[in-house]
């Protein structure tokens, strides 16, 4: 659901639905409406709100920002964190990283794709995380997912989901078949709604061994962003939060999502971890932002 | 009142793509490039090495129009070693590198060292992506191997396997460069 509050060039094209029970809703800066409304007390806590902003515009409130005009792409790219940021979208401090219940299913889930080893013989089927099942054929590093996969990607991560053991041979003969690290990336990203998996400290020191597999794996600018500050050892998740910029809660579900796919090294070793220094967003961002708006790539700043 | 600021003077910035030759840089600028590209292509006389009928022997040129009549200039590097010498020349004020790796050559990690080392300035500010062409029909060495490779190396770069001809796999390719150097630029301050 979207609202539009305001905006001053496209208003009656654009303000659709209820903003106050929107999940983002869209606004011109410069509006006193969308202002009252971005003050208002009573809005949801888990709206995100983004400005609708030109190169020159400014904005008095913390917010997402969309560049005017929209480009598809920046607005798909917006949607895309929308949906990983919702419910779980508030910071948190370096004492409230949660850790995933060790009972959850999604957990037990997570745990089997990540002990999947090739050679093993048995396959799993998978219900509850869309209306049919899922197949993980460990044998063949892949699964299989008879429909769509835009339905896997938002899952809820709290569905109540059964894992039920399979002989290879139960596995269907589908066409289907896609590298399991497509699944294991999903359920980590997703479980990052309920928090880091339990297995991984939050204080550890992260590093890429390799980059996610981007071209196949659906992903959103902050994550290609994240990746590239993993390219150097980071001590715990703030760190990393505070070198890309970005919400914890999207920090600790791309630490599942790449650890469930064996992208991450990680360590206790502190001390190996280059010193913190403070966020900076570097000499060059301004112009390398012109780049991406001038090739039509979604980033997560107008 | 104020005196108006003089209007900022038009800045070049350049892109490389480079790797040997039929491993689709030419088509890699095509994709993104905002003008009918340069190109300085003439017949193939190494056909034995990659058969096809022309290959780039300047370099090829691209260009994408920034805001305030900027210019973010691709230049595509000759593929036959040969002309090795004007790698040097098109490099001058790049501010990144693609590296185009061929997986159906004879010996893929070879080809890679030769770009590695000709482009350690870039590989030493973390200035370099490679990206990995034609994986679907010639699986190995896979992306993992790569990988180890470049550990052997101590190196840390970002590796995708991507079908040039797809603009969205160069986009995001580009994207991780922009952010690998925008570490590099935080690190550095």
């Amino acid at each position: 659901m979207i609202a539009i509050v305001s905006n001053r060039d496209v208003e009656a094209r654009w303000c659709m639905g209820e903003p106050h029970t929107a999940n983002l809703v869209l606004v011109s800066p410069d509006s006193e409406v969308a202002q009252q409304f971005v003050a208002d007390p009573d809005r949801k806590t888990d709206q995100v709100i983004a400005a609708v902003v030109g190169e020159a515009d400014s904005v008095a409130f913390e917010c997402e920002k969309l560049a005017w005009p929209i480009r598809l792409a920046n607005l798909l790219e917006l949607l895309k964190r929308v949906e990983m940021r919702i419910p779980s979208g508030n910071s948190t401090s370096a004492a409230e990283i949660p850790s995933a219940p060790a009972g959850n299913k999604l957990v037990e889930l997570a745990k089997l794709l990540r002990d999947v080893e090739s050679g093993d013989n048995l396959a799993w089927r998978i219900n509850g995380l869309s209306d049919r099942p899922v197949y993980v054929a460990p044998h063949e590093k892949s699964f299989i997912f008879e429909d769509s996969l835009l339905h896997l990607v938002q899952f809820d991560p709290h569905a109540e989901l059964e894992l039920v053991p399979i002989t290879v041979g139960q596995v269907p003969q589908a066409d289907q078949r896609k590298p399991i690290r497509m699944l294991q990336w999903l359920v980590g990203l997703r479980s990052g709604r309920i928090g880091l998996l339990p297995w991984i400290k939050a204080d550890s020191t992260f590093r890429l061994k390799q980059f996610p597999e981007f071209q196949m794996l659906h992903h959103s600018a902050d994550h290609r962003r994240i990746a590239a500050a993993l390219s150097r050892p980071r001590s715990g998740i703030q760190a990393i939060s505070a070198a890309t910029q970005l919400d914890s809660s999207m920090v600790l579900a791309f630490v599942n999502a790449a650890s469930l796919c064996g992208y991450l090294k990680i360590s206790d070793a502190a001390a190996a971890a280059s010193k913190p220094k403070k966020p900076s967003a570097g000499p060059r961002h301004a112009l390398f932002q012109v780049f991406r708006r001038a090739l039509g790539i979604a980033s997560n700043d107008a | 009142m104020m005196p108006e600021a003089p209007p900022e003077a038009p800045q070049e910035h350049k892109i490389l793509f480079t790797g040997t030759m039929g491993a689709g840089k030419t088509t890699a600028i095509a994709a993104v490039s905002g003008i009918k590209m340069v190109k300085t292509e003439a017949a193939n006389t190494d056909r034995a090495l990659f058969n096809k009928a022309t290959t780039t022997v300047g370099f090829d040129y691209g260009e994408v129009s920034l805001d305030g009549g900027h210019v973010l200039r691709l230049y595509g590097t000759p593929g036959q070693q040969r002309f090795s010498f004007l790698w040097k020349i098109v490099a001058k004020g790049a501010i990144g590198v693609i590296i185009l790796v061929d997986n159906s050559r004879p010996d893929p990690f070879e080809d890679l060292a030769v770009y590695l080392d000709s482009f350690r300035q870039f590989v030493d500010i973390g200035g370099v992506v490679i990206a990995v062409g034609r994986t679907e029909s010639h699986q190995r060495p896979s992306i993992d191997d790569y990988y180890q490779y470049l550990a052997e190396r101590d190196l840390m770069l970002p590796v995708f396997a991507v079908d040039v001809r797809k603009s969205e796999d160069v986009l995001m390719v580009l994207d991780v460069l922009f952010n690998m150097l925008e570490v590099s630029d935080a690190e550095s301050v």
